[in-house]
């Protein structure tokens, strides 16, 4: 193999890991941001708000990810809104993710034991400071662990924007084995290295957020 | 003294009689009676799920600080009083009144009209509630399960939170215990920190649902003997549904036992039990002597 | 310009349907291979040998981990390196199969432990042989409740087809953008095809949970 050839696929491959990272940070921010609040929404006391929250996440969950980054990338210039590929990775990814978030910050809410709303309406908690220190705390402390693989998922689908003309992870990988020929090779790093994102990144990164959102929920040993 | 007052005797020595209130709160009581309006009224209040009626035109007078406590057979409707005035279930007849006021409507051009949030939530800062299963807060300690409510409800400071929560766990003899978590306490220490709590928010009224219920029996005395110095010491409305026969009738002013979503008698607790008058109190309070 | 031109709906369509069926077939037929690879991952995952059942969630671990996208190319491009030529229809239907077996096969695990340890100690005391015990006994337990989060990913696995798009097979998604490159029109044909996927969705979720419902009906499970 030509090492030249080598040497610079390897660069291409490192600058797609980077590419992937960023866009991955990028739109878990974006999902988790949209996630909570279509989530709240779909839990107002107001019934159009929370048909709206359930029209924004049958759409994002019902429709395909790829058809989604299809609309933004082919049909939205038809509209005169032209996104750089890069927005179209990170809201289109994020958003797409967002739609399955926010169901699991619905279901995490509804599932906080309803003692707990009865307390708060006891002690005369106005509904946004019940849900800001009660509810919340608690539902994201029981949702975090589905948000872990909701993230992994997030991980799997930045390489979808393969088909939008961004050099991430596997888009370089599937270069760099062009390239050299060495498919075998280049493919396997790549998929070691989203492994490695994964489970050396992005599980131990939920399992610190549990820890620290655990506090009174797992028997301490006292001092 | 028949075979009934015996065994509530004994039942009675069973969780101790420390500080047994006196009979000044009785004589307070009476006489704010007779001269003021009372402080919680049921008029004609009526809840039903459905078609099931669970409570059936309630006419319910409660004076300042006196202290209630409701009997009865589970599914007579006793919780539900309590329920409907922490507002916890809307009410489908009648009106309630707190302190002269009415609490689900607001009178206004001479009609009554259904509550606003904002008066529904100023009459019911003068409730406060505690639970059959504490319902703690499990993310924060007993400390700030007390500061909570009166930080970003009453807008306290944190200080003065602080330093009512921390007086108010003393009291409840848990002073050692603030920085714990409910998960980290027994189960009457968790119902003492729920009352600490809900006296945080200087409530008129307190009611208590069944606090003792799903306590082990040898820490049923301990919350007990914080309810009896509660009325001692502080100018507190009661109102507690019980199935500790023995604490109702040594602490109560007054006793009504439920049947059927009505009240099928109420008086005071020596008449009530030594001499009750209907033949489903009778039975009741038979069958409950008799599971000891 | 129209935004919105039905002339083109109608030149579009026969390609839609030529890829909606393209993408129907990949669907039951992957789904078919997940659903029995992925019986066979749970149950070698439930190998009293550990050092097989690590290995099995290691590898089902790993699966779940990388993009599926990358696992059809590893498949489709690696074997002609070393002189095998997988045709791209087997390698897409292949993978889709592979990568939702890992998924399956969790699913399956769920279930199996669900069932209550009692009725392992019940099969030995009444002498059933370890594979009768499996047929007759656990499975029938085990799979009833799960139907619904099987088709889920039933569910997803249909969304998922048009990554296939990328070993030049031609499922619903990539006939649309054929079209519209062609016809310089990407908005009837992108929409549509998103139109249909939403249908679909909402349809499957409708029927998932209704057997599911009624399987655990049948099977008095609840």
């Amino acid at each position: 193999m030509n090492e030249f050839a080598l040497g610079f696929s390897v660069a291409a491959l490192m600058k797609g890991v980077a590419i992937t990272l960023v866009v991955t940070v990028g739109s878990s921010l974006v999902a988790i941001f949209l996630g909570l609040i279509v989530g709240l929404i779909r839990i107002s006391p107001r019934w159009p708000l929370r048909w709206l929250a359930v029209i924004y996440i049958e759409f994002f969950r019902g429709t395909s990810l790829l058809v989604q980054l299809y609309l933004w990338f082919f049909v939205l210039p038809i509209f005169g809104i032209i996104l750089s590929p890069w927005t179209v990775a990170i809201l289109g990814v994020g958003m797409n993710v967002s739609g399955y978030g926010a169901e699991l910050v619905r279901a995490a809410i509804q599932a906080v034991d309803r003692g707990q709303y009865e307390a708060s309406i006891a002690l005369n908690f106005p509904r946004i400071a019940m849900l800001r220190r009660i509810v919340l705390p608690q539902a994201i402390r029981s949702m975090l662990p589905a948000w872990g693989n909701l993230l992994i998922d997030l991980l799997k689908g930045t390489s979808l924007i393969f088909f939008i003309t961004i050099t991430e992870l596997t888009t370089a990988s599937k270069l760099a084995a062009d390239a050299t020929g060495n498919y075998l090779l280049f493919f396997a790093v790549a998929l070691f290295g989203y492994y490695f994102i994964a489970r050396a990144l992005i599980t131990p990164f939920v399992r610190w957020l549990e820890r620290r959102f655990s506090r009174g929920f797992v028997r301490e040993v006292l001092v | 003294m028949n075979d009934q007052t015996v065994r509530l005797e004994r039942i009675t020595k069973n969780y101790g009689t420390v500080d047994m209130p006196d009979n000044l709160n009785l004589d307070v009581a009476a006489k704010e009676k007779a001269t003021s309006e009372p402080m919680v009224r049921f008029e004609n209040v009526a809840k039903r799920y459905g078609t099931l009626t669970v409570l059936d035109k309630l006419n319910l007078d409660i004076a300042r600080n006196e202290k209630v406590s409701i009997i009865g057979p589970s599914g007579s409707g006793k919780t539900t009083v309590l329920r409907m005035l922490m507002t916890l279930e809307r009410i489908n007849e009648g009106v309630i009144w707190v302190d002269g006021e009415p609490l689900t409507h607001m009178q206004k051009n001479g009609q009554m009209v259904t509550a606003s949030d904002r008066h529904l939530r100023r009459v019911r800062g003068k409730i406060g509630m505690v639970f059959q299963h504490f319902n703690l807060f499990p993310h924060m300690t007993a400390l700030q399960n007390c500061m909570e409510a009166p930080v970003s409800v009453l807008g306290l400071s944190k200080q003065e939170a602080e330093a009512r929560a921390a007086e108010l766990l003393d009291m409840v003899g848990l002073g050692d215990k603030k920085s714990h978590f409910p998960i980290q306490l027994s189960g009457g220490q968790k119902q003492r920190v729920a009352i600490a709590r809900a006296l945080a928010m200087r409530p008129k009224v307190m009611l208590f649902d069944e606090v003792t219920s799903a306590l082990d029996p040898e820490l049923v005395g301990e919350v007990l003997n914080v309810i009896r110095k509660l009325g001692a010491e502080h100018n507190l409305t009661m109102l507690m549904v019980t199935h500790q026969m023995g604490f109702a009738k040594e602490f109560s002013d007054r006793v009504c036992f439920f049947y059927g979503g009505k009240i099928a008698e109420q008086g005071p607790p020596d008449q009530l039990f030594s001499d009750p008058q209907n033949e489903r109190t009778r039975q009741f309070l038979s069958a409950v002597l008799e599971a000891g | 310009m129209n935004i919105w031109d039905w002339s083109y709906v109608w030149e579009a369509l026969p390609y839609i349907y030529r890829g909606a069926i393209v993408t129907v077939q990949a669907t039951l037929l992957g789904f078919a291979i997940a659903l029995v690879l992925g019986l066979v991952f749970a149950l070698i995952r439930q190998s009293p040998n550990r050092y097989i059942s690590t290995a099995m969630a290691e590898i089902v671990e790993f699966i779940r981990s990388t993009p599926l996208l990358l696992q059809v190319f590893f498949v489709y491009f690696v074997g002609p390196q070393f002189g095998v030529v997988i045709p791209a229809w087997s390698a897409g239907i292949g993978v889709l199969g592979i990568h939702y077996a890992a998924y399956c096969s969790e699913c399956y695990r769920g279930g199996i432990e669900n069932v209550e340890g009692g009725q392992w100690e019940a099969c030995t005391a009444l002498n059933l042989s370890k594979s009768r015990s499996w047929r007759a006994i656990i499975l029938p337990q085990a799979i009833p409740p799960i139907v619904p989060s099987l088709g889920n990913y039933f569910i997803s696995m249909f969304k998922d087809t048009p990554i296939l798009a990328a070993i030049a097979i031609l499922e619903m998604l990539q006939q649309a953008k054929n079209f519209g490159a062609n016809n310089y029109r990407y908005i009837e044909a992108i929409t549509m095809v998103g139109f249909f996927y939403l249908v679909f969705s909402l349809v499957a979720s409708a029927i998932v949970q209704t057997v599911g419902f009624w399987l655990n009906r049948r099977y008095h499970l609840q």
